[in-house]
């Protein structure tokens, strides 16, 4: 009972994403905090000191205090993951997670007595190598001596947190960021072996979105990233097939046309013939195999490439329904029909409009990738998109802090359980 | 508006408006010297202050009258002193108009300096300042205090938590002894267990708290 009242208040979370860090204890309620995953490497000098930073590194809201200073901004703030992984020997990246680590728990830190450090559950990519798990509990192990933060920590893979979360107990979850895609069958417990990774994520639909931009004759404004994503966001489709869906969109031209204002400007985009080429960037992230994209790619558009970091392959063709049925496939035959029953689909590369008047023709992530599934052969199969899906990890970190016993210490060999300090 | 109301101030100590200087900086004649006024806003902060005391205490230092005019409630009363104590006069504006608050030490050139000219107001000041040393020679032996009731809370936490780890091994111990995992959680854990802290709504009903719960 001691140990159950001691994590209803000092359970954390902490979800170590590429672009955000969120974080917060259990009693944070249903929302973490997040901040930018990113530091900043001041310089030192007498302003500085008299400003009262002495830190070397400084992480959270007061970076952007300093990114005014201009010319050797690129230099000194500092992004510690790329597809999720901190490279073993980048020395600055490791500083910035020590800091934005402590940042999080010192913010959390109760005062007075009871508070013997907190029981941190961090969550790091599916496809984190072993170093990235030592150099956590490094971290974690000098949290505890050096500030009494810490009292015991574990590190779970982020789809399982988000199968937690979901209350999933078997099924695959597919995770697209930025960057990367990650397919993770779930069976009580992650299926590590079982784990693909794809090189194609959000940029990748920034990437073709600037390419149609400059067709449309914006070319000057295909090298403004955020607003890329922004017109992207408006006007990108995702079609149920991509050969009906140019076709209906060359007999029916000013139904698939769209204009986007841009916010607080006078600009206004609009595709004008070019419309039916919105259905491109949706199809782009599913399955970038349609001959139609081989023009693009001669124009010097980057052909998303096989890249391995670390131990891990992230594959650039492979098409999402292939992706699903490879990582399925490496599970046991039994339980493989259980797996496609449940396919959970987190993070914002899923979100896709589907306006009225296109219903039938664009269609949402879910059904996109069922129809995919029954491309492919495979019936009965049932894909649902998770709620809320930046805080799922979050959420799945607190419920397993709490439910893990305390006295079940961590184990190499399983890659779970409680490392004691 | 702000910048009217500063010259209407200065021209009734029979000062003359000179123009604007630089960035935020009225310049005015009279009584046989250049004041300058550095001016801070609403929207300036602590290094805007910064800035203005020291480009204030530069033009002070060339024997110019140096003044910064910023909202009352900018800084402390402490820092305010600090920015008087270096020849530099404060104007400060609020809601019932402009306060004025001339240097403490005043600045005077090297070659104008005498042995005995000590104003009244330097000696004001340094009196204050005495008090000051005193009281915080005060707070010192408070802080010491503190420091060792700090240092004995720190012993005792560090007993606490060694306590504590011992019951966490003895806990496990009596787990593996018996062949069966530790119950910590006890299997009503899916739902509201004891009163008192409320649990997020995503852990109610939530499988998985029976399957994690059974691990080790």
């Amino acid at each position: 009972m001691y140990d159950e009242d001691y994590k209803k208040r000092y359970v954390f979370g902490a979800d170590y994403g590429t672009s955000e860090f969120k974080y917060g204890p259990i009693t944070q309620g249903e929302r973490p905090l997040t901040v930018e995953s990113r530091g900043y490497f001041p310089e030192r000098s007498v302003i500085s000191q008299i400003m009262g930073v002495d830190r070397e590194v400084v992480v959270g809201k007061d970076v952007t205090l300093f990114l005014e200073s201009g010319a050797e901004l690129a230099t000194r703030l500092v992004y510690p993951m790329r597809e999720g992984i901190i490279m073993k020997d980048d020395a600055r990246a490791w500083k910035v997670v020590r800091e934005l680590t402590r940042y999080a728990l010192e913010e959390f830190k109760p005062k007075g007595w009871g508070f013997n450090g907190f029981y941190v559950v961090a969550a790091l990519s599916a496809v984190a190598p072993r170093y990235m798990y030592e150099k956590f509990f490094e971290i974690f192990e000098s949290m505890a001596k050096e500030a009494g933060l810490v009292r015991s920590a574990t590190i779970i893979p982020q789809p399982l947190a988000v199968a937690i979360a979901h209350k999933k107990t078997s099924c695959v979850v597919v995770e697209s960021g930025h960057g990367n895609t990650q397919f993770a069958p779930i069976s009580r417990a992650p299926i590590r072996g079982a784990v693909i990774a794809l090189n194609r994520g959000g940029s990748d639909a920034n990437a073709i979105m600037a390419e149609i931009l400059k067709d449309a004759g914006y070319g000057d404004l295909a090298a403004e990233e955020t607003l890329v994503r922004k017109v992207k966001e408006n006007l990108g489709l995702l079609p149920a097939d991509l050969d009906s869906a140019i076709s209906f969109a060359k007999n029916n031209p000013e139904a698939v046309r769209a204009v986007y204002a841009v916010p607080g400007t006078r600009l206004k985009i609009d595709l004008a013939e070019n419309s039916w080429a919105r259905f491109l960037v949706g199809e782009y992230v599913f399955n970038p195999n349609h001959e139609i994209f081989q023009s693009y790619f001669k124009r010097g558009m980057p052909r998303p490439r096989d890249t391995k970091v670390g131990d891990v392959v992230f594959y650039g063709m492979l098409d999402m329904a292939e992706a699903i049925t490879t990582a399925v496939e490496k599970c046991p035959v039994e339980l493989q029909p259980l797996l496609y029953s449940q396919i959970l689909l987190s993070g914002g590369n899923f979100s896709w409009n589907v306006p009225e008047r296109l219903k039938g023709i664009c269609v949402d992530s879910a059904t996109k990738i069922k129809r995919m599934m029954s491309g492919k052969g495979i019936e009965n199969v049932n894909v649902i998109m998770a709620s809320e899906p930046q805080y799922s990890v979050w959420r799945g970190c607190i419920v397993y802090g709490y439910a893990v016993p305390a006295s079940y210490s961590w184990s190499w060999e399983k890659m779970e359980g409680w490392m004691n300090f | 508006m702000l910048e009217r109301d500063i010259i209407k101030h200065m021209s009734r100590q029979g000062l003359k408006f000179e123009g604007n200087g630089e960035d935020g900086v009225l310049r005015f004649v009279g009584n046989g010297s250049t004041y300058i006024v550095k001016v801070l806003d609403e929207t300036d902060g602590r290094l805007e202050l910064i800035s203005a005391a020291l480009q204030s205490a530069f033009w002070a230092a060339k024997g110019e009258k140096a003044y910064i005019l910023a909202p009352k409630s900018m800084a402390s009363t402490d820092e305010l002193m600090v920015i008087r104590l270096h020849g530099i006069g404060l104007l400060l504006y609020g809601p019932h108009g402009i306060e004025e608050l001339p240097p403490i030490i005043k600045h005077v050139r090297h070659d104008e300096r005498k042995d005995d000219d000590k104003t009244p107001i330097e000696l004001e000041s340094m009196q204050r300042v005495l008090e000051k040393v005193e009281r915080l020679e005060r707070f010192i032996h408070r802080i010491n205090d503190v420091d060792a009731l700090a240092s004995r809370l720190e012993r005792l936490e560090a007993m606490y938590r060694e306590l504590s780890n011992k019951l966490l091994v003895f806990e496990g111990m009596r787990g593996s002894h018996a062949g069966i995992a530790v119950p910590e959680m006890p299997s009503s854990k899916s739902n509201d267990i004891s009163p008192g802290i409320e649990l997020p709504s995503f852990m109610k009903d939530n499988p998985w708290l029976n399957i994690l719960s059974g691990k080790g």
